[in-house]
């Protein structure tokens, strides 16, 4: 499992951000575009730009796995669809905010816990999604 | 990062007191205020939402792709009740409706913008939770004063005693009264309504009481008055606040005495009637005025029961049009399958100047608009959208809107100054200051002379 105070050395995974302009969008459900990088260890080694205006919200979990996703890293989620996405086998880090490079660099150097990256008023909204993780080892 | 204007913004606690969350920006979309009810609808605590930008605590899908706010500073027009969904801090999905205007300084510089909106999934979930549990007879609330009084409903039609219902036209005043017959004793019995204001005074009399054959010029018979033919039963004197003194006095009669003497009778008739008196104007004023009898007053005023306004439980509009278009359904054969968001935001706006009657108005009317499918914006009548024109907190100056807030805060306090700066969280002699700063002409208190 992917913390998100943990460093990301030696390890290889595609991770997806919901983008408004260069932010992270607000919320995944409705967000527009999604960046989509690729990481070996603590290097980004490729960045593509997906459209998802046309993706409606029951299939967003489906297209995050057609494009190999690992990690999702967004800001605000509806409960419906991080439990899809969390059954789907891709992991969930919501509620974060501030430039997508900025964040996935944060990610990456184990610093996404800084506040300046937390949504506000929404540490507490995490303990559900952590839950949601559990159930799916149960799964 | 430091957010402009603070200070020009209505306060905090006086936003605390409305209903629908405000969320107040400066001109870089940074909150600079944020009610209780925004707290509670985004599931984010003011001191973590002040300062930030109003997308990342909103979270609504209007924010990045038609954002109400940036919409007013672009084109200097209020928006009015946009429907979105957003997703607040639990996670949880809410549909809302959303309004926006600007805010202006003194010199008339535009220095922010004032956000408010309603949850609506909250009705539409008290809608879901099935609405039998909160109807009494034909009335149906949820709203939690009507609710109090279901609660006391049976005690008071078990009791006999004179009960005095006040109310706006249309808030269902006769509904309550025979709510009350239905429940009490008589209810085998008659229950005769007369509607005093509709009845000319020289004939209410005879209306009334009856008269005998020779009472006057072309009484050839008998004729029983209403009293007569609620014997066993209720009698129910709507708009009572219009009728005569010299009538007044007759009526005082009956109350106390329990008798009454039908027109050219020299016989009293004992009266087992028991009598439900409304009024849309405020008895306790016109007694003040010498308008109304006071002794009259004190005697129907045992059990009084005050109907809120429909602007008042707003939470009833949605169970109320999906009662009335199932009504009419039924009446006209039709299956309209409902009320689009955009429809039901329009009238969750609207203030009903006619109450309960004139929504079921706009529904029959928009039966007659609507084939099928859905009742939608185009379906309703004009004057619910004129009232859009004029959204309840902006655009306007500071003080405009401060003025707004403290008169809505009065008028839901029935013009109490002491409950109103109770509610609002501020020294009484602060809302004075602010009442005679504003320059706000209100009314005298309709509770002061309560209890005396």
């Amino acid at each position: 499992m992917h913390v998100a105070g943990e460093r990301m050395e030696g390890r290889i995974m595609r991770v997806a951000i919901p983008v408004y302009g260069d932010q992270v969008a607000t919320v995944f459900d409705f967000a527009q575009r999604l960046n989509v990088y690729d990481v070996d260890g603590m290097r980004v080694t490729g960045k593509a730009e997906v459209d998802m205006a046309d993706v409606l919200v029951p299939v967003r979990a489906f297209r995050l796995k057609d494009l190999g996703v690992d990690l999702l890293i967004c800001g605000a989620i509806s409960r419906d669809l991080a439990a899809m996405v969390v059954h789907s086998g891709i992991e969930v880090i919501p509620f974060a905010r501030g430039m997508a490079d900025e964040v996935l660099g944060a990610f990456l150097m184990g610093a996404l816990t800084d506040t300046r990256f937390a949504m506000p008023g929404c540490r507490a909204g995490q303990r559900w999604l952590r839950q949601r993780r559990r159930m799916r080892r149960k799964w | 990062m430091p957010v402009k204007h603070r200070d020009a913004f209505p306060s905090g606690v006086i936003l605390d007191s409305m209903a629908d969350g405000v969320v107040a920006v400066d001109t870089e979309f940074r909150i600079v205020r944020f009610n209780r009810a925004a707290e509670t609808i985004t599931g984010t605590l003011a001191k973590d939402a002040v300062g930030r930008t109003c997308r990342e605590v909103l979270r609504s899908d209007l924010c990045e792709t038609d954002c109400p706010m940036k919409q007013v500073f672009e084109t200097g027009k209020p928006v009015i009740n946009r429907v979105g969904t957003m997703v607040n801090a639990r996670g949880e999905t809410r549909t809302i409706s959303v309004s926006a205007g600007i805010v202006k300084d003194e010199r008339g510089n535009i220095i922010g913008g004032v956000e408010t909106f309603r949850d609506l999934s909250l009705v539409e979930e008290i809608r879901q939770q099935g609405i039998k549990a909160y109807s009494c007879q034909d009335i149906l609330s949820i709203n939690h004063k009507m609710r109090q009084i279901f609660e006391i409903l049976p005690a008071v039609a078990d009791s006999n005693s004179t009960v005095l219902v006040e109310g706006e036209t249309g808030t269902g005043k006769e509904l309550l009264a025979r709510a009350i017959h239905n429940l009490s004793p008589r209810r085998n019995g008659p229950f005769v309504a007369v509607n005093c204001g509709a009845i000319p005074d020289t004939l209410l009399e005879s209306e009334l009481f009856g008269y005998k054959a020779g009472a006057f010029t072309d009484a050839k018979r008998d004729k029983p008055g209403r009293f007569s033919l609620a014997q066993g039963g209720t009698i129910f004197l709507d708009e009572i606040g219009d009728v005569s003194p010299a009538l007044q006095v007759r009526l005082l009669r009956v109350l106390q005495e329990r008798v009454f003497e039908p027109l050219g009778s020299v016989e009293s008739v004992m009266a087992d009637v028991r009598v439900i008196a409304a009024t849309n104007k405020n008895l306790e004023a016109l007694v003040d005025k010498g308008a109304f009898r006071k002794d009259l007053y004190y005697r129907l005023n045992i059990i009084k029961i005050d109907l809120p306004p429909l602007r008042e439980k707003k939470e009833d509009i949605p169970i109320l049009v999906d009662h009335f278009i199932a009504r009419f359904n039924r009446l006209q054969k039709k299956d309209i399958t409902g009320i689009n968001d955009d429809a039901l935001a329009l009238l969750m706006a609207y203030d009903f100047p006619g109450n309960v009657r004139e929504l079921e108005n706009i529904i029959e009317r928009a039966f007659v608009m609507c084939r099928s499918g859905q009742i939608e914006p185009s379906h309703l009548p004009d004057a619910v959208f004129e009232s859009q024109a004029t959204p309840a907190y902006g655009p306007g100056t500071i003080k405009e809107i401060e003025a707004r807030l403290i008169m809505d805060a009065l008028r839901r306090n029935n013009w109490s100054r002491l409950e109103t700066a109770r509610a609002l969280g501020i020294h009484k002699s602060t809302l004075f200051r602010k009442i005679k700063a504003l320059g706000l002409d209100v009314p005298p208190s309709t509770r002061k002379k309560q209890g005396q």
